[in-house]
């Protein structure tokens, strides 16, 4: 039996004490374990010369599973290059997402179809993007609302202080969600600001949380709240999603020369993905036979990638 | 001041933008002091109580955001037309242009069209301020996925505004400053290019090519009037640096053996590098002598006082043609 | 009894050169000091109050008020204390 999950720390005592439904729940898992099929075997694929590249999100996948969940389907996104758990979750297929990273594209999908604009690689410049949609959205009396998913590290450009303050000014109906990993590239995140993502937020005019994303239940709760302040208010918000980098900026980041060992093998122990299968099997919410038949999806997820991309 | 009289830059530009508004919903403008001020250069004036603060915002006074808002009202559907206070503060928004709104289309698989007008008020001769006089339409010319319109007179800059706002393609839309006020014009060919992009011969002649774009173009139809007793100039206005109509100047080429190509940013990489090296490929055995730019040394644009002493005149230019055509 | 001096339309900045005065404020035979409101001009871009650049005595009023003119013409005379 599903028990009702409480919010986690730094939440503000709204009406989302209700319990999520056991599908929910269990759609939420199985776009984690889709997502992590895809991220190990692209990772492997990286390895073995077939991408140029990947950005692994092993780690973020409660992050971006359940913010991705709460914000439903109608809401626009923009993201940075990393929310590829997102992407699973608005129905993009491990080839289409991985193609970018092969060289074949520099959008492997169709974005308005999944509502899941292009990835930006040029730090916060989709935060304006964001904000400018909103307001034109608005003009047309068509209000959408616009999720924007960025970075710890993309925060300090100036393009997000740009964006908040407009967002605020305008009082544009768009939720930032940060996911915060600790890390931009070498540089921790402790160092890359003073002070927090979700102080700075409010000192611009933006409601704000800030909590720890390692349990999907906890944030689409906290995200879900976010989307109807957002929503009601028809303001902006932001939500930093704290969570752990478990690998390294890119496949091709020796992280190991950066980070203290101690810090690194307490993250490589950290899997959410893993963690909400225990729970979830414990609880009675998935069985065996559940698992197994996403154990197959994910299975053709990672066959797909191979027959495209392998050499 | 109620006389009729010849419009000026600003008065044209003025009277397309209010035409675009409303012949189409989804045009807004946006950019710093555009509606209560009516534009620093006056060319939004009375669009705000004509189309309301909702189709006419004050922007806030960041450049990378009024590109970067507009950027996402594009995607949403509308019409952004952005102004850009002065020249030497487009910088600023570089990176939305370059990095996001000339890749755009490219980065989603031409499944979009991209309607984006960045108006961008450019060049010197007005005794401005530091920053206030660049002339960087090269910078711009260089990045595919950019058009770069840069009229020369008034009637041709609304026809050219008109053009890119529904182009699909992000547009940087130079208006010479100078032309703003200016109601005094030389007399040019009036024939219609045969494409909105093309270039156009703006006075026919036989012994020498002469190629200009926006203000200074004023100047080469007088150097060009100066010298109509010995020399008889065939004058060209670009109109578009990018896609830049090589074409017309290639046909010109031919015909008299001669290029000069005129303009006020600096020489050294500059657009008229790029003719010359077109012509020197194509035609260069068509030339009767070697090809020549005439523009400023590359130095930083000085300040007022020496203003008259950078900038190219009327005098350089017949000075430039006699040698080449002597 | 000293000779009138020539005050000029000034320079508008910004490629302005022609101006509408709008009205005079002073009357041949005011006397102003430097820094008063001596007429009101327009330029394409707006209103102008010109000010006085010297004190005096104002001699003549060349241009009249709603005509035309431009930088670098004859606006008034003033006859210069000694």
């Amino acid at each position: 039996m599903a028990e009702p999950t409480r919010p986690s720390d730094g939440m503000h005592p709204l009406d989302v004490m209700a319990p999520i439904d056991a599908e929910t729940r269990r759609t939420m898992l199985r776009y984690m374990l889709v997502a992590r099929a895809i991220d190990d075997e692209a990772s492997l694929l990286q390895n073995q010369g077939a991408l140029d590249l990947w950005l692994p999100c092993r780690g973020q996948e409660a992050a971006q599973v359940g913010s991705a969940t709460a914000i439903g389907d109608e809401a626009v996104i923009f993201p940075s290059y990393r929310e590829h758990a997102v992407a699973v979750q608005r129905g993009i297929d491990g080839v289409s997402l991985v193609a970018q990273w092969a060289g074949r594209t520099f959008c492997g999908w169709d974005p308005h179809r999944h509502r899941f604009f292009p990835y930006t690689l040029v730090l916060a410049t989709q935060a304006l993007h964001g904000v400018g949609y909103a307001i034109g959205r608005r003009l047309q009396n068509m209000p959408e609302t616009v999720v924007i998913y960025i970075g710890d590290g993309a925060t300090s450009e100036g393009d997000m202080s740009e964006a908040m303050n407009l967002a605020a000014v305008e009082s544009a109906a768009v939720l930032f969600i940060c996911q915060n990993n600790g890390w931009a590239i070498s540089k921790p995140s402790h160092e890359q600001m003073a002070t927090s993502i979700a102080e700075r937020a409010n000192g611009f005019g933006l409601r704000s949380w800030s909590i720890a994303a390692d349990d999907p239940d906890d944030t689409y709760l906290a995200c879900l709240a976010a989307r109807r302040y957002v929503e009601a208010e028809q303001a902006p918000a932001l939500i930093e999603l704290r969570a752990t980098r478990v690998r390294g900026h890119t496949t091709s980041d020796p992280h190991r020369t950066y980070r203290d060992p101690n810090e690194l093998a307490v993250a490589q122990t950290y899997d959410p993905v893993a963690a909400y299968r225990e729970k979830l099997y414990a609880a009675g919410v998935v069985d065996e036979q559940w698992l197994d038949a996403v154990e197959a999806q994910a299975g053709v997820a990672r066959r797909q990638l191979l027959e495209a991309f392998a050499k | 001041m109620t006389m009729t009289r010849p419009m000026s830059l600003a008065e044209s530009l003025n009277e397309a933008l209010g035409e675009l508004m409303e012949d189409d919903p989804s045009v807004v403008l946006i950019g710093q002091d555009i509606g209560r001020l009516g534009g620093v250069f006056r060319v939004t004036k009375g669009l705000l109580n004509r189309f309301g603060a909702g189709r006419v915002r004050d922007a806030i006074l960041a450049e990378s955001s009024i590109v970067g808002q507009a950027i996402g009202m594009a995607l949403s559907g509308l019409k952004p037309v952005c102004e850009i206070q002065f020249d030497g503060f487009v910088y600023l928004a570089m990176n939305q242009i370059v990095t996001q709104a000339a890749r755009m289309t490219t980065r989603w698989n031409d499944q979009i069209a991209l309607n984006l007008v960045v108006r961008v008020p450019v060049g010197g001769g007005i005794r401005a301020v530091e920053h206030h006089s660049e002339s960087n339409e090269a910078l711009f010319a260089h990045i595919p996925g950019l058009h770069v319109a840069y009229p020369s007179c008034p009637a041709d800059a609304a026809a050219m505004l008109k053009y890119s706002c529904a182009l699909g393609s992000p547009v940087i839309f130079f208006e010479p400053k100078r032309l703003y006020w200016n109601r005094k014009q030389q007399p040019r060919l009036g024939s219609e290019s045969d494409s909105p992009v093309g270039a156009r011969i703006v006075r026919r002649g036989s012994d020498v090519t002469v190629v200009g774009f926006g203000a200074l173009l004023e100047e080469v139809l007088m150097a060009a009037d100066r010298l109509a007793d010995r020399v008889d100039a065939d004058v060209i206005d670009l109109r578009w640096i990018a896609p830049m109509d090589t074409d017309t100047v290639l046909e010109s080429v031919a015909r008299t053996g001669r290029l000069l190509v005129v303009h006020e940013a600096v020489k050294f990489g500059g657009i008229g590098a790029e003719v010359v090296a077109t012509v020197a490929e194509r035609c260069g055995h068509r030339l009767k002598a070697p090809p020549r730019r005439l523009a400023p040394p590359r130095q930083v644009y000085p300040p007022a006082d020496y203003e008259d002493d950078y900038l190219i005149d009327v005098a350089d230019i017949v000075s430039a043609i006699e040698e080449m055509c002597g | 009894m000293s000779d009138s001096i020539d005050i000029l339309v000034p320079e508008f900045g910004h490629g302005l050169t022609d101006a509408l005065v709008v009205e005079w404020l002073v009357s041949e035979g005011d006397v102003v000091e430097r820094g008063d409101v001596v007429a009101v001009l327009e330029t394409d871009k707006s209103s102008v109050d010109l000010l006085a650049e010297k004190p005096g005595t104002i001699a003549e009023i060349v241009v009249p008020a709603r005509s035309i003119t431009t930088s670098g013409s004859v606006l008034y005379k003033l006859d210069e204390r000694p």
